[in-house]
């Protein structure tokens, strides 16, 4: 609202006497573009904002811009260069015509059948099928027809003259005769004129090796693949693909076998063990390994018990006699007692000599090397000290600490409970007092007895029983 | 000293012990940080028969008391292993024994039954006369293929040996020994006794049986 308005409205005077001057003419924003038809009047609809997406349609196309100036056709007559006659033929041309070679003549082509002199014929071509004249006769159709073979022998149509037999040529013979002589004149040409071939010309030569014979089969095998039936080319195709299986099978066959061997083969021995299979044999081989292994101690390389264990096992491997068995415990126990202890060597060696004869042949390394120990640290102790430290032997031992009293046996619950009940009876305590090995040896002892007397009753009561039924059966 | 941790095989050595526990009834003149309601001051103890020292072999001892004790685990790495308390209540201790490292063996354990009160036929005399209780179990450790140097540990002196007579000291004996033998004995001859008895008596029943079936 403007101040006038206002003014107007509250019938106050004007502020600034200036009627004479027009209010300024209001400013009406004009848009870059006209707008046109409907354009025009949703802008009046929406106001200042226009739509967002404006489609604009090419009603009409745009100029096309020619780079030619406009020219007239004319009708004009032209020749063909590639024509032998003097044909004149009428075309229509734009603008001036200027006689140019006539644009297709590029194309005719021809194929360069060799052409050839009676002499060269007489040399080399002749042959007795053929007459020169047939042959002339051929060269020129080849000539004609650019030796399109199939159109070749189907115009081909020689009249022979009376005393020439009627030539009945296929297809193959006619291919044969044309690639025979152009490889005959090649030849002749190349020596008469010295002039060794081009490789492009050798093998243009070896390109016409033509065999009549062959083309034909392959024509025949050509024809009968043509032929087949559905059936047919089914069971083809079945055929190949188990032939290819079988192939695949027998190749992995091979393949399993090849790995195999290659299994069984290896380890490699480097030499012969032949030698190490007598009783020398034998001893030289625990030589050695002495040897080697007092080695490998003196360089201070920790033993490769690994190599050599397979050694020493697959020694017994070989026949097995008595004698062997012994020499290869003590090659063992030799090799054990090295192994050991190095400063005490010999010693070892030697109460390990002794032991083996005691023990039998087939002792695993370990308990031997154990025994061997247990022995020496036992001999230090008097044998009457014994049963003062509590010591004693046992074939088979548990390894590990416990307390004696844990360890008396158990029955099942119910006979344990009747073999206390006993136990009670008699007086003895279930726990007892001093388990000493003597006493507990004595209590289990008791326990089984225990056992055993009701077993017996058991027994004896049923066996009772059985007598009173039979009894008052019989009664 | 040839290093060994070498088991002996086939060998197995023992050695007897004794644990268990002492109790005394508190005076009045006891100590003022003692808790009212504690009757006793008790002692669970592990030795060995005759002054023996175990430690040579048994690194530590743990007794694990009752939990309502503060640091109810006790470890005792020194002898005398014993632990000393105040209560008023029996409970079970356990008492792990630990071996010295070349043992190479694992701890035992076992269960003692704290005894305050007296027991047995003269409970009522022991009780009038403030007596000490105890209550003590012989037992012995036996280790089955000990190492080598456990072996020359155990060896060195000579005390698996029990003293010949019984005394208040040391209830346990050779004479005790001897006494549970001879029960034992007794035992196993009145059961072998009954067995052959009984052996005869099925030897008749059979007889009758077979008698009676060929009727």
């Amino acid at each position: 609202m403007s101040s006038a308005d206002i003014r107007d409205m509250l019938d106050l005077p004007s502020q600034v006497p200036s009627a004479g001057r027009p209010p300024p003419a209001k400013r009406i924003k004009t848009d870059g573009k006209k707008l046109d038809g409907i354009h025009r009047e949703l802008h009046n609809l929406l106001g200042e904002n226009t739509h967002a997406v404006t489609v604009m349609q090419n009603k009409f196309k745009e100029k096309p811009n020619w780079m030619q100036k406009p020219s007239p056709w004319v009708w004009t007559k032209f020749k063909n260069q590639a024509r032998k006659d003097d044909l004149e033929l009428y075309h229509w041309v734009r603008g001036t015509p200027t006689n140019d070679e006539y644009p297709f003549a590029k194309f005719d082509k021809q194929v360069d059948v060799p052409t050839f002199s009676k002499e060269e014929y007489d040399k080399s071509l002749a042959d007795t099928a053929w007459t020169p004249r047939e042959t002339d006769y051929l060269f020129d159709l080849c000539r004609e027809y650019d030796l399109r073979w199939l159109v070749i022998q189907d115009r081909y149509d020689y009249e022979p003259e009376e005393n020439e037999p009627p030539s009945i040529r296929t297809l193959e013979d006619i291919k044969e005769r044309y690639y025979f002589c152009c490889r005959k004149l090649m030849e002749l040409r190349r020596d008469a004129s010295g002039v060794d071939w081009t490789p492009r010309d050798l093998e243009l030569y070896n390109a016409m090796n033509f065999n009549k014979d062959k083309e034909i089969m392959r024509k025949q095998y050509l024809e009968r693949l043509l032929s087949r039936s559905p059936a047919e080319i089914a069971e083809e195709e079945r055929l190949i693909l188990e032939y290819r299986r079988l192939q695949e099978s027998s190749k992995k066959l091979v393949q399993d076998r090849e790995e195999l061997l290659r299994l069984l083969e290896s380890p490699q021995t480097a030499n012969s063990f032949t030698q190490y299979q007598s009783p020398q044999g034998l001893s030289q081989l625990a030589g050695n390994i002495l040897a080697s292994d007092k080695n490998r101690r003196r360089k201070g390389v920790p033993e490769p018990a690994a190599q050599v264990g397979p050694v020493a096992r697959a020694v017994p491997g070989t026949p097995n006699s008595g004698a062997h068995t012994q020499a290869v415990a003590q090659a063992q126990q030799a090799h054990v007692a090295g192994v050991q202890n190095g400063v005490h060597g010999m010693k070892q060696t030697q109460q390990a000599g002794r032991t083996p004869a005691q023990a039998a042949p087939a002792v695993s390394k370990a308990e031997l090397a154990q025994s061997v120990t247990a022995k020496k640290v036992v001999k230090r102790v008097p044998p009457g000290e014994e049963n003062l430290y509590g010591i004693s032997y046992h074939d088979k031992l548990v390894q590990g600490v416990y307390l004696r009293s844990t360890k008396i046996s158990t029955l099942k619950p119910t006979v344990q409970t009747k073999v206390a009940s006993i136990l009670a009876e008699l007086g003895i305590a279930p726990k007892l007092a001093m388990p000493t090995a003597k006493v507990c040896e004595r209590y289990e002892a008791l326990q089984q007895a225990i056992n055993l007397l009701i077993e017996t009753k058991k027994q004896a009561d049923k066996l009772d029983h059985e007598v009173k039924v039979l009894t008052s059966a019989n009664a | 000293m040839s290093g060994g941790s070498k088991r002996l095989k086939n060998l197995q050595i023992c050695r007897p012990f004794v644990y268990g526990n002492m109790a005394v009834p508190l005076k009045e003149d006891r100590s003022p940080d003692i808790p009212p309601d504690h009757t006793h001051s008790w002692t669970v103890f592990l030795k060995g028969v005759n002054g023996d020292d175990l430690s040579s072999f048994v690194k530590r001892v743990v007794f694990k008391l009752h939990e309502t004790y503060p640091n109810s685990s006790r470890s005792i790495e020194e002898p005398p292993f014993e632990v000393t308390e105040t209560g008023w209540g029996e409970f079970e201790i356990s008492i792990r024994v630990y071996f010295v490292a070349e043992a190479s063996e694992k701890n035992v354990v076992m269960y003692h039954h704290l005894k305050l009160h007296p027991y047995g036929p003269e409970a009522e005399q022991q009780k009038s006369d403030g007596a000490t209780v105890t209550s003590m179990q012989y037992d012995e450790f036996v280790f089955n293929e000990p190492t080598e140097s456990l072996f020359e540990i155990l060896t060195k002196k000579s005390n698996a040996v029990l003293p010949a007579q019984k005394s208040m000291m040391v209830p346990f004996s050779i004479q005790s020994e001897n006494e549970e033998l001879d029960r034992l004995s007794d035992a196993h001859t009145k059961v072998q006794e009954n067995i052959r008895r009984l052996t005869e008596r099925i030897h008749v029943l059979e007889q009758e049986k077979a008698a009676l079936q060929s009727l």
